[in-house]
């Protein structure tokens, strides 16, 4: 076993280290991001969260807005989960892996950005249970922790499980492995509901405070998700010899319209709720889509989004514009800005303008912060090229236990 | 039931110590640290852990700033739910509370932060919206304009306190709802909770002139704060739990401020409440406030 | 009519009965009926306000006279001779002062040209102090009080606000909050002037900073 272990984390490493001048470029790229992000996390850390555009009156900002996009993101692996092993529907199950290991690195992500908006990060231990003190069941940050782990370590057994069994050369065990993949669905269906009411249960804040909250989210990470799966599908497709069927993105492009349909839909009920009834509470979508007394810092950014997923609804809707790869991967790119904006920056801000006693206060990201979420991004992205870098030969078969082959 | 404590309090030390052994490790190298990063909760300290607490607490305190300081963790008292009356029609939004409340506790100087908010609204404009955060009060009051402070409002049924991951800020028994600076994680999430923007947090090491700072201490109130943590209005518990009356109170210059036992129905609460017309802020988020405005013309 | 529905009238008329029994029993009075104002007892009054004892005395920090021109018969000197408050009751003998008290209301030309009256109209100097004995005030019964019982006087027009003063909910107190608590009340006197009652206008305080940037970085660098 030792042995078979060592093997294979020299294998990994030969796998990691070499590859072709583009491999090279980009994790040069990634290290360069982290690096910056690291820099002005040295700033955070010896001057506090002060060096952020969060004050009193705007208490969460870009770092939670990310977390909540990148929760959506890895809710969506569900959306490959569900064709490839309940359908089975072979094109997706080929691929699913990729989808699940897309939800760990996006999970990792989600951690870093909690994490990185403490003010006392060092005292992450008291969250934790029997160290700590979790304040469960009462609160949902707690909750959102349980669930958060609790897909993490379910993605990284399926994929590590499914990899290994192919790396051994053994046949996977059905009844260890199934039940595990059934119950991720369900749970990728629950972090995001849990993140939902994170926000949902707060009488605080009426903006937030929208019983379609949870569907509002889960549509929205039915889009953006499967959305940056068709792209990253794609580019392993062109730098690796590993093969996806374009069955199975016109599949995922299917899914990814139906979802963008409820989406918008969802997000007009709401709108259609705030702005008819048009009590108090409808400042903060006003500030959202008008501006507030002279503030439109999320006007511009909120219309934008908006026409981005309905342009793009109207590109995965139409057969097509949806089979032609120019025009779908325009379609995924504005879909996952669109959602970016629309459930980031757009959702967490306005819930905090106007603050409860009716103060408002822009808020704006700050370099710092800015450096520090795309070190983030950086981070995640590299987690997910050197998992894939690895998963690839193994699934494709260039990677097996004591067995000599040529290494891409 | 005090064996079990004890077992209990063993086997969390043990496994606090292994789990977090790494970290003490890199910090072992000053004792003082380790021990502010492993220390417990308020909650399950024992007497002897919370002795051994404030000693340590006064005594950083005395280094950092030159002053002795008495820093009580009086527990509270039985028979006691605190209740706070606020005069509407005596109110001329002078902000001397503001600035009482700033010096009592131990407020940072820079950057500003201030437990009280004074609004300023327009006659016949009661949408928070509509208020003045930031008049200038010249001489008050001032025509045409009527004021309501707010500061925490200490819900009997506190969403900040059910959203806290950690548990980290609590109801006392007598109302209070406190704080502990050293369990605090800082993730703002009660902020996010609070219906009246009664919670601020250090976003920077908060600052306070040494000769400026009140030394008479209470482990969940008025101590100095770190950066990174919560803090909020605790009706002067470093007061108020040995019988005095808070800062905002004694201050008020008009009489405004009420303050009693709401368990007392002789209490001046309790008289408020029985004889004048009371309101609570946002009562329809049935958050239940101690804090009752009233009308006493 | 049959047997049960007897049973059923008898049972209703003597529900009837006894509502309108209970009715005309009730505790409204035949005049509270007419006016249809209920008064409240005097019992429920009593509990409300079973402090409501006016000889009761309130510890209260010294008046606010007393650092400035108290005592006030070292120039309104009652009585050379010590003649005592006898005279108070209209036995003055004339030889004893050395400014005789005017009782006429009429605005001061010579002496305290600085207080300017502005309560109520009628008022003037003697309706509240003690016209022989400077010293003191005077309730509208004759009794003399001191000044730390200025409470008792003022509570003779203002009755519903001194009510609240004695509960605590009028004015202000310092100490503790403990309703059987060491306390001081303030007088009326310490916050309204006596002469003029009515509020003047105060400074008001600082205006909250906004949130701002960069200045705290600096600072951090200095400690």
């Amino acid at each position: 076993m030792g042995k078979k272990i060592t093997h294979f984390l020299g294998q990994a490493f030969t796998q990691v280290v070499k590859g072709p001048p583009i491999y090279y470029a980009w994790i040069l790229f990634l290290f360069s991001v982290i690096g910056t992000g690291v820099w002005a996390y040295s700033h955070q850390f010896a001057q506090g969260l002060a060096i952020t555009g969060m004050t009193d009156q705007v208490s969460w900002g870009l770092y939670i807005s990310n977390f909540t996009f990148f929760v959506g993101v890895a809710a969506a692996a569900v959306l490959l989960t569900i064709p490839a092993y309940v359908y089975d529907f072979g094109p997706i199950r080929e691929i699913a892996i990729l989808g699940e290991i897309l939800a760990v690195c996006a999970i990792v992500v989600c951690i870093f950005f909690v994490v990185l908006d403490l003010g006392h990060p060092e005292r992450v231990w008291h969250l934790l249970p029997f160290i700590g003190r979790p304040n469960f069941p009462d609160s949902i940050l707690a909750w959102d922790i349980l669930v958060l782990n609790g897909y993490l370590i379910i993605n990284l057994f399926i994929s590590v499980y499914l990899l290994s069994v192919i790396y051994l050369e053994k046949k996977e065990k059905t009844w260890l492995i199934l039940p595990v993949i059934l119950l991720s669905i369900p749970w990728a269906v629950s972090i995001h509901t849990v993140t939902a009411y994170l926000y949902n249960g707060l009488g605080a804040r009426p903006f937030w405070n929208s019983a379609i909250l949870a569907p509002r989210f889960l549509a929205s990470a039915f889009c953006s998700g499967p959305a940056l799966c068709i792209i990253i599908f794609q580019l392993i497709r062109k730098f690796t010899n590993f093969h996806v069927k374009d069955a199975a993105l016109f599949k995922i492009a299917e899914m990814i319209c139906f979802a963008m349909g409820i989406n918008l839909f969802l997000a007009a009920a709401e709108i259609f709720k705030e702005l008819y009834t048009n009590t108090w509470h409808v400042a903060s979508i006003i500030y959202l889509f008008a501006g507030l007394e002279g503030h439109t810092g999320l006007v511009k950014w909120i219309w934008t989004g908006e026409s981005f997923n309905v342009i793009g609804f109207f590109l995965f809707l139409i057969p097509k514009t949806r089979k032609n790869f120019i025009t779908l991967n325009i379609a995924c790119i504005i879909v996952v800005i669109g959602v970016w904006i629309e459930k980031g920056m757009g959702f967490v801000i306005p819930g905090f303008i106007p603050t409860p006693l009716g103060e408002i206060w822009e808020y704006t990201p700050r370099l710092y912060e800015v450096l520090i979420s795309t070190g983030v991004f950086g981070v995640g992205m590299l987690l997910y090229t050197l998992f894939v870098k690895i998963a690839i030969p193994i699934e494709t078969g260039e990677m097996r236990v004591f067995k000599k082959k040529e290494i891409l | 039931m005090k064996k079990e404590h004890d077992k209990k309090l063993t086997r969390r030390t043990f496994l606090k110590t292994a789990g977090v052994a790494a970290a003490s490790l890199a910090v072992s190298g000053c004792n003082g640290i380790s021990e502010e990063f492993l220390q417990s909760h308020f909650r399950e300290m024992g007497p002897d852990e919370i002795n051994q607490t404030r000693e340590r607490l006064e005594k950083q305190y005395k280094k950092k700033y030159g002053r002795t300081f008495h820093l009580g963790t009086e527990p509270a008292d039985p028979g006691i739910l605190f209740g706070y009356g606020l005069d509407l029609s005596r109110c001329i939004g002078c902000r001397r509370c503001v600035y009482a409340c700033v010096h009592e506790n131990n407020q940072s100087r820079m950057p500003q932060i201030q437990w009280i908010r004074v609004l300023r609204f327009k006659n016949g404009s009661r949408n928070f919206e509509e208020s003045d955060h930031y008049y200038d009060a010249g001489m008050v009051p001032k025509e045409g304009y009527y004021t309501i402070p707010i500061q925490c409002q200490q819900c009997e049924n506190p969403p900040c306190v059910k959203v806290c991951p950690t548990g980290a800020t609590w109801k006392e028994p007598d109302g209070i709802v406190v704080v502990d600076y050293n369990w605090c994680i800082g993730c703002r999430y009660c902020m996010a909770a609070c219906p009246y923007w009664a919670r601020h947090f250090n976003f920077a090491t908060p600052h306070v002139p040494a000769d400026k700072l009140n030394t008479n201490l209470h482990y969940l109130g008025n101590r100095p704060r770190m950066r990174g943590v919560v803090e909020k209005c605790t009706f002067c518990i470093q007061r108020t739990r040995k019988g005095r009356y808070p800062a905002c109170v004694e201050v008020c210059p008009v009489g405004a401020r009420k303050f009693g036992n709401l368990l007392d129905e002789n209490s001046e609460i309790s008289m408020i409440i029985k004889t004048k017309r009371v309101f609570r802020l946002k009562a329809d988020l049935n958050t239940q406030p101690k804090f009752y405005y009233f009308f006493s013309l | 009519m049959t047997k049960k529905s007897v049973c059923k009238y008898t049972f209703r008329l003597l529900i009837i009965t006894a509502l309108t029994c209970l009715f005309f029993s009730g505790s409204i009075t035949a005049e509270e009926a007419k006016t249809g104002i209920v008064k409240a007892g005097p019992k429920q009054e009593q509990q409300l306000y079973k402090n409501d004892n006016d000889t009761k005395l309130y510890p209260v920090p010294p008046p606010l006279v007393y650092q400035s021109l108290y005592p006030c018969q070292a120039c309104h000197r009652k009585d050379i001779r010590g003649v005592n408050s006898q005279l108070e009751k209209g036995n003055a003998f004339l030889g004893t002062y050395i400014h005789l008290p005017d009782p006429k209301p009429r605005i001061l030309i010579r002496m305290h040209r600085d207080i300017r009256l502005h309560h109520a109209k009628w008022m003037w100097c003697l309706n509240c102090h003690s016209t022989y004995e400077r010293n003191y005030l005077k309730l509208i019964t004759g009794e003399r009080i001191s000044f730390e019982q200025s409470y008792r006087l003022c509570g003779q027009c203002h009755g519903s606000i001194y009510r609240d003063w004695k509960l605590g909910i009028h004015g202000r107190r310092v100490g503790e909050w403990k309703s059987d608590g060491k306390k001081l009340y303030l007088l009326c006197t310490h916050c309204h002037d006596p002469h003029q009652p009515h509020f003047r206008k105060l400074p008001g305080m600082a205006i909250p900073e906004l949130p701002s940037y960069g200045r705290w970085e600096n600072l951090e660098e200095h400690e």
